[in-house]
This record gives structure tokens, sequence and C-alpha cells, in this order.
């Protein structure tokens, strides 16, 4: 078990904020001590924009306005407050007349939007400024005003750039936690959509936001993902990665245990099984919990088209995918240890293109292995335009030389290559990145115990998959434990089912829950396939025809 | 849902008895049928079946006086604690031979038709130890493992098994009947003791979420492993002829090289069977590792069931590498077997139920 650091030495502890970060003095109803107070809060603050206006008419009124140049929509602030306070003054009668504090009077008659609240600590005014909302602070009052003009600059709802699709919808998650909670709430119009939102990160206060469909999910799994949520005291959140991190099962597993998507149709229909999404601001990819293996070898589209073709595909993905860590090393075992079992004439050419190479096999594939690696973290980093070209030349250009310069067999260029495309047609980023990852560990089990090697080293996987889970889902489910909702869900695996056949949800789900699609109850008689209605004579001219 | 309590479905149990009982001993069963029965051996595993049934109700009647017990807390509620950790004690040093001569085979077939320059320690070593690291995560990752190697199992052997039986001799087969009942009855009781892994249900049993179905498991299981036997022993006969059968001592293993695959895509496709034979002796010594660190663990009632493990892969590996030769690995294999196989699967469980019920303890009514 890891060492927990020393409390003490680590505190964001001062004056004027408390343990957690929270600011620990108290609203005056003296706007003088608030103007102060603001003043020494955010001394050197350059960007903040503080305003002290007079609204009253004869007596005086005084409030003084607070905000972040930047971070909000000056459009609102100006045209639905400051215009109307300009408005007043021009104006005759009296609004301070009867016996209403003075914020609810401001509230009452200043604000034209009605996302305008009234709070009680300085903390969490300080903490709606620091969101890009705008504060009033109000003389004589022990209130004060916070206004929803959160407006700071965003790139919009885009596609998202990780997951393609050439049917479906084609909007993504942007780096804005409301905006994406809307895309997801856009997709399931039900009052049992909840929302929880909690701030992670002493100093950063990210804003994350859990979703769940109130009588799908489990309420032990909700409750298991706020308790994780609340374990750690951490400095920032930047991105739904560290969240990741700190709340999966197995931080030694190479594979990913929550599922992490770009696409809110995904999140959508995760919900819809059961289970919970988490959302973290400045982050476009949103965390869904918990996730399987088999779900992430799930895409969209797979759902948007007919069943065949992508009953065909997944097969496709499942087959690349073993392939992307198990082809290199099954190259090496055979070579090296059963080459009797290639077909002779295969055998032969082999042995004739690799005429004139010194280096043993496994040197060779683990040479090309790093070059590969090299051209995609390359890829990466080298800017867009020429980012392209200039791995496909490297890629060509080396791979042409090295196998003239007869350093490596043109073998290994193509096992490489292969290898490296399968990598790209698994749905998930982030198991690729796993399987890259074990890889190697089959190319050396294989460099030493040939076939024997490989095979112990997919028990090895296996076991450690068998071992895996994620927030209490086995990651092999369904194809373990299937039997726990009576094989259904084995429907949506390799194969695609149509989805006629596909009623139920999976076991994520509540199990009174578990049904989705069913014939409508006055209908109840019907055939469960899809098309025209069937009377009973001509079901049988039907079956004939067919 | 999921709760987290070691313990595993009814299903699981007949996965993990099915995957227990396919091990090295099948790939012998041939050349065992062929010296009893000659080529009426393929009956054998349907008689067996009977004896089978009588090692269920020995276990499945003791197992049901105790619901919720493994052996390790109900064997000292019938006989006192010391006779009781004596059985206990014997029971985990049968079950470490066993595992130890099993994985010796094992290591031995992998020598011959894989690894031949390899020492067999090595292999048998790295064996036990990939086997330690699924065994360490308990009985519910064991038991989501065997569901996950069941395919990886038998999808390939379906697939060998029908260019074998579309392509066999079954005039090897006849005439049909000639055998003795004697040498029948004798052949099924050495048969029957590939069900040996039954007596895991001693332990198992009490882990499973529904004891009631304890039989059902067990009875699922042994018909499932009756007919593959059969089949085995059918299409080996019919495929390598039954004399050659006796003659070879892995005749399954000549089976799968006698065999073409159309295309001549694989050659030497015995080596790719292997992986089916790999993996489910992974699952048997798995088991082996998992019940003797589970009767260690609850013995001296360590709180952590995987404490054992370490400790007992040396003994496994010396018990292992002790016979000198392939031959005597075998003599000592299939003696151990045909002497100390029924201990634990009858004698031992009816003199417990004999006791049990004098000293009226347990549930009577199961």
């Amino acid at each position: 078990m890891t060492k927990q650091p020393d409390q003490n030495t680590i505190s964001v502890e001062d004056m004027y904020h408390d343990k957690e970060n929270k600011i620990n003095m108290e609203l005056s109803t003296h706007l003088d001590t608030n103007i102060k107070n603001v003043d020494i809060l955010f001394k050197d603050c350059m960007d903040l924009v503080k305003r002290e206006v007079d609204i009253g008419k004869e007596v005086p009124f005084r409030v003084y306005g607070v905000y972040f140049d930047g971070m909000v929509n000056r459009e609102i602030l100006e045209n639905f407050f400051l215009s109307r306070i300009i408005d007043y003054k021009n104006l005759n009668g009296d609004i301070f007349e009867n016996s209403k504090t003075p914020t609810q009077i401001i509230m009452q008659h200043f604000s034209a939007t009605f996302d305008v609240k009234e709070v009680d600590t300085m903390d969490d005014m300080i903490a709606a400024i620091l969101s890009g909302d705008s504060g009033i602070f109000v003389d004589n009052s022990e209130k004060g005003i916070v206004i929803a003009t959160r407006g700071w600059p965003n790139r919009g709802v885009g596609e998202p750039s990780s997951e393609n699709v050439v049917r479906g919808s084609r909007d993504g998650f942007t780096e804005i936690v409301r905006f994406n909670s809307v895309l997801i709430r856009r997709r399931i119009r039900d009052t049992k959509l909840k929302t929880k939102m909690i701030s992670f990160g002493t100093r950063s206060r990210t804003d994350v936001a859990v979703m769940f469909i109130e009588d799908i999910a489990r309420p032990e799994l909700v409750e298991d993902v706020m308790e994780r949520l609340n374990k750690y005291e951490v400095d920032a959140i930047f991105d739904s990665g560290y969240i990741e991190q700190l709340i999966e099962d197995s931080w030694k597993s190479p594979f990913p245990q929550t599922q992490a998507t770009e696409r809110p149709d995904k999140v959508a229909s995760g919900l819809l099984e059961g289970k919970v999404a988490i959302i973290v601001d400045n982050s476009p990819f949103v965390l869904i919990v918990p996730t399987t293996l088999n779900a992430l070898y799930q895409a969209s589209e797979d759902y948007y088209q007919r069943w065949q073709i992508m009953s065909l595909t997944r097969i496709l993905r499942y087959l690349v995918s073993f392939l992307s860590f198990a082809l290199p090393g099954l190259y090496i075992a055979t070579l090296n240890f059963q080459p009797g079992m290639l077909p002779t004439p295969f055998a032969i050419s082999i042995a004739a293109a690799r005429e004139g190479i010194t280096f043993p096999t496994v040197l060779e594939i683990l040479i090309m292995e790093v070059t590969f690696e090299l051209f995609r973290e390359a890829g990466i980093r080298i800017p867009g335009a020429i980012g392209h070209v200039i791995g496909l030349v490297g890629g060509i250009v080396i791979g042409q030389a090295v196998v003239e310069a007869r350093i490596i067999s043109p073998m290994i260029v193509i096992i490489v290559a292969f290898t490296a495309i399968s990598t790209f047609a698994i749905p998930d980023y982030s198991l690729t990145a796993s399987f890259r990852l074990i890889r190697f560990f089959f190319i050396g089990a294989s460099a030493i115990f040939g076939l024997y090697g490989f095979l112990l080293a997919m028990l090895f996987v296996l076991a450690h998959l068998s071992s895996l889970e994620s927030f209490k889902i086995p990651y092999l489910a369904p194809y373990n434990a299937s039997d726990r909702n009576g094989f259904k869900d084995l429907k949506d695996t390799v194969l695609r089912f149509p989805t006629f056949m596909q009623g139920t949800r999976p076991i994520f789900a509540r199990e009174n829950q578990r049904i989705r699609l069913r014939l409508k109850k006055d209908r109840a008689g019907e055939d469960m396939e899809p098309g025209p209605k069937k009377t009973s004579n001509n079901k049988h001219v039907n079956r004939r025809n067919k | 849902m999921f709760s987290h309590n070691g313990k595993v479905s009814v299903r699981q149990v007949e996965i993990l008895l099915i995957l227990q009982m396919f091990n090295t001993s099948i790939l012998l069963l041939p050349r065992i049928a062929a010296n009893h029965a000659g080529r009426n051996g393929y009956m054998l595993p349907i008689v067996a079946l009977a004896f089978g049934i009588i090692y269920l109700f020995s276990i499945t009647t003791l197992t049901n006086r105790f619901k919720g017990d493994t052996l390790v807390e109900f064997a000292p509620k019938i006989i006192g604690k010391p006779i009781a950790y004596c059985v206990l004690a014997l029971f985990a040093i049968k079950i470490m031979i066993t595992t130890g001569l099993e994985i010796r085979m094992f290591g031995e077939m992998v020598s011959q038709v894989m690894l031949p320059k390899t020492p067999i320690e090595v292999i048998i070593l790295i064996m036990l130890l990939t086997t330690a690291y699924l065994v360490k995560s308990g009985i519910e990752a064991t038991a989501r493992m065997a569901e996950i190697l069941l395919y990886f199992i038998f999808i390939p052997l379906v697939i060998v098994l029908t260019f074998i039986i579309v392509k066999a001799d079954y005039k090897q087969l006849m005439p049909f009947f000639e055998t003795d009942i004697v040498s029948v009855g004798k052949g099924a009781f050495v048969v029957s003791l590939s069900f040996m892994p039954i007596e895991f249900m001693l332990l198992l049993a009490g882990l499973m979420k529904k004891q009631e179905k304890t039989k059902q498991a067990i009875v699922i299981a042994l018909i499932t492993i009756a007919i593959i036997e059969t089949i085995i022993i059918i299409s080996t006969y019919a495929g390598i002829g039954v004399n050659e059968s006796k003659r070879q001592i892995w005749p399954v293993l000549t089976l799968m090289q006698s065999i073409q695959f159309p295309g001549s895509l694989i050659e030497n496709q015995e080596i790719l069977m292997m992986t089916s034979w790999v993996f489910s002796i992974y699952m048997y010594i798995s088991a082996g590792l998992y019940f003797t660190s589970l009767i260690g663990s609850r013995t001296f009632k360590f709180k952590r069931e995987n404490v054992f493990i370490l400790p007992i892969i040396p003994i496994i590996y010396f018990i292992a590498i002790l016979p000198k030769s392939l031959v005597e690995a075998y003599k000592y294999y299939v003696g151990f077997q045909y002497h100390f196989g029924i201990w634990f699967l009858v004698p031992i469980p009816l003199v417990l139920i004999f006791i049990a019920k004098m000293r009226k303890v347990g549930h009577v009514n199961g």
C-alpha cells in the first residue's frame, strides 16, 4: 500500500482561506468592508473588473459589481442589468418605499434575467465570480447577488475527432461541462435523468457533473461513484483522465477501466443501460462507468447500420485486435521455435527473404516496432499540415531503406505495419494503447519460450482480465457471468443481433428495469419481427412466399 | 449484484468441473481403454458414468449435510479436530501429488511437441508461476477464467474433431460387444478415475451460491465429460486404429498428427491443438493450487486465502521433477490415480457420513 504524504506539509490554508481553500471571510453589511476584502483577495489580479455604482435617485444606494474580464457575456450584463439601472435613473417614481431588502429590490427591479440569485457567504460569491458569473455587493445588505453571465471563449460543438462515424450524429463534447450535459439531456428528455454537481480540486475548483438515470442505474453504483470521487483532495483537475485514474479499480492494470468518449449518443445509450457518466469541466472526454472489454469494442455506428455488416465489422475488430498484440509474438515463435508449422513453400520463401540479415528475428521486430511507435509519437507532435506527409514519407522511405540495406526482412515490415494499422480498427483509443503495450510482453514471452511462452502470456493476460473489475462488474462480462442475465447480453458481443431482438438492457441496469423494447400493449399478440401487420391467414402465405 | 463473497455460481461450478476433468488423463484415455476393453473401449466412459454417480452421491450426501461449509469446516465437527486435521493434511498432500504428476506429464508433452531443447524444469516452473497469478485472485476470478477458457478450449477441439470424424475409418470399431463384462467393469473403473476432480467438490460445494444444486452441477459435468471421452476414444480408434492406440503413450496426440487440414494452411497442427491442452491443464493446476492453499489458509484461519500459494509452488515443483523419466512419470501418474484416486471420492466421505449420522451432526435432510 502506498503511504500517505504528511498531511501537514501541504496546505492551502492562510489568513483568509481554510483547509479546503474556502474563503473564511464573512459578507459584511458595509459595502466598503466588502470592497476592501475583494481588494485583498484579488490583489494583483489585473483581469478583474470592479465598478461601484450608485443607483439611488435621491437616497444613495450603492452597489459594487465584480467580474472577470473575458469570462462573462457582457451583452447579458449590459442589456439586462446595467441598462435597466440607467433607464431607472431617467424615470420617475420610487421603488424604495416598501419593506424589501436591498438585494430583493435589485433582483426584482433591475435584473431582466431568470438566472439571478442571492448568496449568503463570501466564499459562494467569490466562487461564482471565479466561474465567470458577475457578483454584485450591495450596501446595507448581508447578502450578495450573483448573476449568471458566464460567457467565456469556447470552440463550440464540433465533430468528435477521435470517434468519427459515417452515419450518426456529428456533435461531439466540448470543454464546457454545461454544454456537455445539455448534449446528453437533449437526447434523454426524462425528469429521471439526474445531474449531481461536485467541485473537484482545491485550487482548480473544477466542476464535475455525475449523470445517471435514477430508476435504471443501480443506487449502489451511484453511491460507489460518489464515494470514490470524494476520496481524494487534489489541487487541480484538468481533464477527465485525472479522475479516471483516481477512481479506477486497479491502478496496476494496463487496461482502461472506464470508457472515455467524445460522443453524446454513446453516453446517452450508456445511461440508458444503467451506467453513470462523469463529465469534467475543461475536458471533451466524458467517462462512462462501469465498463467492460466488450463495451470498448462497441461503436455508436454499430447500432445505426444494418446488423449483418456491423456483425462482420465486429468480428473483424476482435480478430485484428488479437493480431494487433499477438502477431509479432506469433511470428517470432513460429519462425524460431516451430518453423515446421508453416507450409513448406511459405517457410522457404521467408527463409529466402531473410537471407543476408544478421539480426535475430526478435531484434528485427523490436527495431521496427520501436520505429513505428516513434512515427506515431512524432506524427502527433509534427504540425498538422506536414504531419501526415512526414509520417507517410518516413514510413515508406525508412521501411524501404531498411529492407534494402538488409537490416530488416520485408516480412517484418509487413507484420509491423499490419499490427500498427490493426490497432486503429479498435473503437476505443485507451484500449488501443493497452494492446500496444502488451504487444511487447508477447514479443518477450515468445522470444524466450516460443509458442509455449506465447500461450502462457495469453493465459497470463486472460487471468488478469478475469480478475479485473470495473465498479464491481467483471471486466469480461458478458463472456463470463452471462447467466446472470439469462445469456441475453451475448446478443451484443461479437455478433450484433438485429435491433428488435435486443429487447433487454444489460446487467448494469436494475433488475426490474431490464426491458427496453417490447410490443405496445394493444398489439401484444403480434410477431416481434418488424414489417407489415400479419393476419393469421396470410401468415402462412407469407411463409410460403419466403 | 456481484457481491464479493468468494462464491461461485452453479454454471461456473459445472464449467470448472468439466475443465478440471478434461486433463492429461483424456490424452491417455484411448490407450487405457484399448488395454482394458480392446476395440469396445468407447463404451467404457458411458459405463464409467455409473461409478461417477456413486462418487456424486457419496460426496453430495456429505456436503449437503453441512451447507456453506467446506471440508475444512465440517470435518472437525464430525471427527474432532486432531483426526480432522490429519485427514485434511492427507487430502492436501494427495492434491499436491496429483497436481505435481499432472504438471510433469504436461511438461513432458510440451517438451515433446513444442520445446525439445528447453529443460523440463523450466517448462514446469513457468507454468506454475502463471497459474499462481490467477489463483492469487481467488475463486471468483478462477471461475470467470474457466468460463472464458471454455471458448478457447472447445472451439478448436470441435473444429479438429469434425475433420477427424469425417475422414475416419469406422471399421476399426467393429465387431461390437466382443469384450467380457469383467474387463469392461474394470476398465470402466479405471476410466472413472478421470472423474477424480469431483473430489474438489468437498471444498467447492461450500463456496457455491446455490448449494442445493450441487448434484445438478456434477451430473451435467459428468455427462458432458463422458460424451467428450467417448467421442475422443471413437475418433482415436477410427483415426489411428486400436492397436496403434495401445502402443502410443499419447494416442490423441498421434491422432492430431495424422490429420491434414484442407489447403495445407498449417502443417504440424498438433502444435495448434496443444493450445487446447495447455489451457485446460492450466485450469486443472490452478484448481490443485487453489484448493491446497484453501485447505491451508482455512485450517490456520488466515484471513487472506492466497497466503499459502507461494509456499506450495516449490512443493508441487519438487513432486513434478521427482520422476526420472517420462516412463517413470507415466507409471507414477497412472499408479497413483489407480491406488489413491478413489480414497476421497468414496471411502472417506462414506466414513464421514456414517460418523456424522451416528453423532447426529449436520442437517439430516440436507
